[in-house]
């Protein structure tokens, strides 16, 4: 307990020891031990490994209640490490593990054959004893001696609801949602249907928690994640549709229907490939005839979800109409009209405003979210149904949840809960975060509406600076 | 001691009492509950037993919860437990209410006071309803969401661990502190960025003087109070949206996507992907009678099986093999299936959809011939290869060989609605066949055909085993007046064989030959009617002349009349007067 006041610098290297394992083990379970690839990933986790050793003799990576530690310390799942924590989590449950104790002498050749070992098992039957049992006999059959593993402690599942704060739920669903959708994005084929059934329940999580509580959920929405584009993407995409589809006032289920039609918008870019995604510099003309394909193509990947059921065809009707603008000028060009279907409108205005206000595809310089708003504004009629833009703009406000502002006080404040009535949409509850004198503070949260004398000189873009805003929302 | 031993042990007692009426009272209710959701389903909304079930349960219900204030089930995978006793047990895996339960996740099941009616009849509408249909889109916790009940609640493992969902306190989690030190840099950079604010276009500059409502408002033209306020008239037409969106057939809207895409879309793959569904679409319209969604389909896709329409003759070559899948044998069988269920078919849109097929039904549907139900569908089935046929007829050939003889009566009658001479060179092949219904239709068909063959096979059957077959001969015989035909009748009258025919029959074959009204007849006919008892016994002669008489009846030619008229002055009376009267009869129909 007393490692807490120095948390902040070993957090950061808890978090690289995950990443660098995660892909450690990920690079073994396709090479085996041998091969070349496997020594890069072996020298970094080596070098994060040395680091958390740092004035030690040991230290453990934990598993409790699905959360992992380093010695007592949490690691915080952020957009940076959330698939590599799911992942380790996933394979220490495996192998009902709940403890990997590292110690000071390890060498670069234990570690590769303590992964191997940790691995192998994994036909068994998962969290059986017997796949615990059979990793201890591997490290005591290879020597390992420093490295050394406890059992998973049983849990008692205690029956009821969770107890836990609106801000965790939103957030453990958040990013499960986006680790389900990588998970199914990156399958390629939708054979998975279980997937598809989780998603379903998350979504259901999120409409519960967006009729509680839409400002935490939405203020996750400001996490933009550089690596994960298209996964990030698509769950915003989803909660800011479920935010408009709650002030339209659509029922549980259609709710649910939009959330997962909107979550699987981009369905049709598993077909590209990642590296023109991912592609860091603009895309030429013949990309752009391509990224142009992934509405039909997505179209073409969920007609094989079974059928004629509502849901699907609903997914299909997004995939197929979120680049159609609302005159129909977007993209695919139709040979006929056609009318454009409200989830198909809502979709178009919510995958636009994340699109501009992220760093990736459209554009390489993301737009600040009030200036991602106007230049939306001056299409509102042509590319957007104008109502449901001003029903958008009712639900994110001007200053959208998240944004970092200058105040006329020269204080600097995070906007966190857009106003409820247009009348005062660009007057937002804003969380003091500094003092006017730039000293950072844990300040009051103030109702601009209520306070007519401080306005908003304007919007600060927090990425320019490093500040990490979604920290308010975790 | 004992005194407070006995009084602990007496307290427990009572306890236990009531924990065992709890405990039978809650396995009552759970066994009424799962045997509703069955019989609720047999009994109509207005049954009076149905709703004797409805009470009974309400009252368990009520009785219950007033008691013991909830009803907390704990679900195992085939048992449910109440206080940790088992009061529901059944270890099939179809039929169990604790597998159905357990299968979907959920662990626990809790009902609470306040529980209403609607609510106990919503809850059995969704355990009673069968999930394997519709697995995808509807399971249990996803119904119970949906109808988020007031007073039952569920708990359910996580999907993703397939655990129960975990509890982490507030105080595990620790803000990150990297990233946020420079708090500090932002206001340096901003505040004097914002004094010495000048060079920027002129949108920041805007701003920078007063916020982003001068730039709104400039979009908007209007003062940022009113903007984002919904009008009436925009509040009214989106709800309007909303409302005919709900009442939407969703079918249809999917079905305009695909339209769309293949108006749009080259790449191959996707193209048929596509097709496939549409088709498969179509399938289902068609099977469930819905014509009225279906035609349009099958229209368009004709249209587009066009080289003329399409992208390229190898997109309508899809087109075309997708129009093939609906002529293949399974669909149509599956199809004669479904109209034999359903007697009430609209015919004519029946008629539109099968003759829109390609060649490759014609197989199909005339196997199924001989298994449609209603006459009047057979009809239509044989009316249609009649038109898919008529340049393929050697599609329609195979069936002549079936083993069943209906298929081949219709196949025969097919050939005779096509009409073409061609058909002959096939029906000769069978002109044997053992059926008699079966000659009976070639002589039908060979009817239609008009041809010397044709007319050739109708005389064959003139002396066929069966008199139903020679009696239809003869009457299309003298329908198409076939003159050529006489000799062959001749030689049945001075046949061995006459004699035995009935009655009606040798009536028949004289009054063709007179209808036919052939020269040719003349001599044979003076001879019947002149010959003189002797050999032969004088009712049989007498029987022979009227016959003779009832052919001339109907003949019109001079050398009839001659022939009756040189009869007049026959030294037998009886012949004399035979001739007068059909004279006079043949006179009297000339006027
Ligand atoms: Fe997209
Ligand atoms: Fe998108």
């Amino acid at each position: 307990m007393n490692e807490k006041p120095s948390m902040g610098k070993k957090d950061a290297s808890g978090k690289e020891f995950i990443n660098n394992l995660h892909i450690l083990i990920k690079t073994a379970l396709i090479h085996d031990s041998s091969n070349i690839a496997i020594t890069t990933p072996l020298t970094k986790t080596m070098d994060s490994v040395h680091l958390l050793l740092a004035g030690r003799d040991s230290f453990s990576l934990r598993l409790i209640h699905d959360n992992l530690f380093i010695n007592d310390t949490k690691i915080r799942v952020d957009i940076e490490n959330f698939l590599a924590s799911m992942f380790l989590t996933g394979e220490m449950k495996k192998n009902n593990t709940g403890k990997i104790t590292f110690h000071l002498q390890l060498s670069a050749n234990e570690l590769r054959q303590f992964v191997y070992a940790f691995i192998s098992p994994v036909s068994k039957a998962p969290t059986s004893n017997e796949t615990f049992e059979d990793v201890l006999d591997k490290l005591s059959s290879y020597s390992i001696k420093n490295i050394t593993i406890d059992r998973l402690q049983e849990e008692t599942g205690s029956l009821g609801q969770p107890v836990r704060t609106t801000q965790e739920m939103a957030a453990n669903i958040y990013f499960k949602t986006i680790s389900v959708v990588s998970e199914i994005m990156d399958s390629t084929k939708l054979k998975n249907a279980a997937n598809m059934t989780k998603a379903k329940r998350l979504i259901q999580s999120m409409v519960d928690l967006m009729l509680q509580d839409e400002s935490t959920i939405l203020g996750l929405t400001t996490l933009k994640a550089y690596d994960e584009y298209t996964y990030n993407h698509s769950v915003n995409v989803s909660i800011l549709s479920l935010a408009m589809g709650q002030r339209l006032g659509y029922n549980r289920k259609e709710l649910s229907d939009l959330g997962m039609a909107t979550l699987f918008h981009d369905i049709g870019k598993i077909d590209m490939p990642v590296d023109l995604l991912n592609k860091p510099t603009d895309f030429t003309p013949e990309e752009w005839q391509i990224i142009r394909r992934h509405p039909v193509y997505g179209v073409k990947t969920l007609l094989k979800l079974k059928g004629l059921q509502e849901r699907a065809i609903k997914m299909v009707m997004v995939s197929f109409e979120h680049h159609l603008n609302y005159d129909l000028s977007g993209y695919p060009k139709l040979l006929s009209p056609k009318r454009v279907s409200l989830f198909g409108r809502i979709a178009s205005i919510t995958d636009c405003y994340d699109a501009l206000t992220s760093s990736r595809v459209y554009n390489r310089n993301p737009f600040l979210p009030d200036r991602a708003l106007f230049f939306m504004m001056k299409k509102s009629g042509t590319a957007f149904d104008p109502t449901l833009l001003k029903i958008f703009i009712n639900v994110v406000g001007i200053y959208p949840v998240g944004t970092l502002v200058l105040l006329s006080t020269n204080e600097l404040g995070l906007v966190i809960q857009a106003n409820p009535s247009p009348v005062n949409i660009h007057r937002p509850l804003i969380k003091l975060i500094t003092d006017p004198k730039g000293n950072e503070i844990d300040g009051d949260t103030v109702d601009l509406s209520k306070h007519e004398n401080i306005t908003i000189k304007r919007s600060i873009d927090h990425r320019k600076y490093g500040v990490d805003v979604s920290k308010y929302f975790l | 001691m004992t005194d407070a031993k006995t009084e602990k042990s007496d307290y427990n007692a009572e306890d236990d009492i009531d924990r065992k009426d709890r405990i039978k009272l809650a396995a009552d209710l759970v066994q009424t509950l799962s045997k509703s959701g069955k019989t609720l389903k047999i009994y109509p909304e207005t049954s009076p037993v149905r709703q004797k079930i409805i009470d009974e349960l309400n009252e368990k219900f009520a009785k219950f919860l007033n008691q013991c204030g909830e009803l907390d089930l704990r679900i195992r995978q085939f048992e449910i437990t109440y206080n940790d006793e088992v009061i529901y047990s059944n270890p099939s895996k179809e039929e169990s209410l604790a597998f159905k339960f357990y299968g979907d996740g959920i662990r626990s099941i809790r009902f609470t006071v306040g529980l209403e009616e609607k609510e106990i009849l919503d809850f059995i509408g969704i355990i009673s309803r069968n999930y394997s249909l519709d697995a995808q889109d509807n399971d249990i916790i996803t119904m119970l969401w949906e109808k988020n009940f007031e007073n039952i609640h569920h708990t359910a493992v996580d999907y993703r661990e397939e655990r129960e969902i975990e509890t982490i306190a507030p105080e595990d989690y620790i803000p990150s502190e990297s990233g946020s030190g420079n708090l500090q840099s932002v206001f340096n950079a901003e505040v004097s960025k914002h004094t010495a604010d000048t060079g920027d276009d002129g949108e920041t500059t805007l701003q920078a003087a007063a916020g982003a409502e001068l730039v709104i408002e400039a979009i908007y033209k209007k003062p940022i109070s009113e903007i984002f306020i919904l009008t009436q008239e925009e509040i009214e037409q989106i709800q309007q949206e909303m409302e005919t969106e709900e009442g939407m057939d969703l079918v249809s809207e999917l079905l305009d996507i695909l339209f769309h895409i293949l108006q749009i879309e080259k790449e191959l793959d996707i193209y048929t992907e596509i097709l496939k569904n549409i088709t498969d679409t179509l399938k289902t319209f068609i099977l469930s009678g819905d014509y009225q969604r279906g035609l349009p389909i099958l229209t368009t896709l004709k249209a587009l099986s066009n080289e003329e329409n399409n992208f390229s003759p190898v997109h309508a070559q899809e087109v075309y093999s997708a129009i093939d899948s609906l002529g293949v044998e399974q669909f149509i069988r599956q199809l004669t299936t479904s109209i034999n269920m359903n007697k009430l078919i609209d015919t004519t849109q029946l008629f539109s959809f099968l003759t829109m097929l390609n060649k490759n039904a014609i197989e199909s549907i005339s196997n199924m011939t001989g298994t449609i139900e209603q006459i009047k569908i057979r009809r239509l089935y044989c009316d249609v290869l009649a038109l898919l046929a008529r340049d393929n007829m050697e599609l329609l050939i195979k069936g002549l060989e079936d083993s069943n003889w209906y298929v081949v009566r219709n196949i025969v009658y097919v050939l005779g609605k096509i009409g073409s001479a061609e058909a002959i060179k096939y029906l000769r092949r069978i002109k044997n066949h053992s059926e008699p219904k079966v000659r009976k239709e070639i002589v039908h068909a060979v009817s239609e055909i008009n041809s010397d063959d044709a007319k050739d096979l109708l005389s064959y059957y003139l002396d066929d085993k069966d008199s139903s077959v020679r009696l239809t001969a003869l009457q299309n015989i003298a329908i198409h007046g076939y003159r050529k035909a006489v000799p062959s009748i001749l030689n049945i009258i001075i046949g061995e064989n006459f004699d035995t025919k009935d009655a009606y029959e040798k009536k028949e074959i004289f009054e063709t030959l007179g209808i036919l009204n052939s020269p040719q007849s003349i001599s044979y006919l003076k001879d019947i009617l002149m010959k003189r008892a002797g050999f032969f016994s004088k009712a049989r002669i007498e029987e022979q002349r009227a016959y003779a008489a009832m052919a001339l009846k109907k003949m019109s030619i001079p050398e009839a009349k001659d022939m009756l008229k040189e009869g007049l002055s026959h030294p037998d009376k009886s012949i004399r007067n035979i001739c007068e009267e059909t004279l006079k009869y043949m006179e009297k129909e000339q006027k």
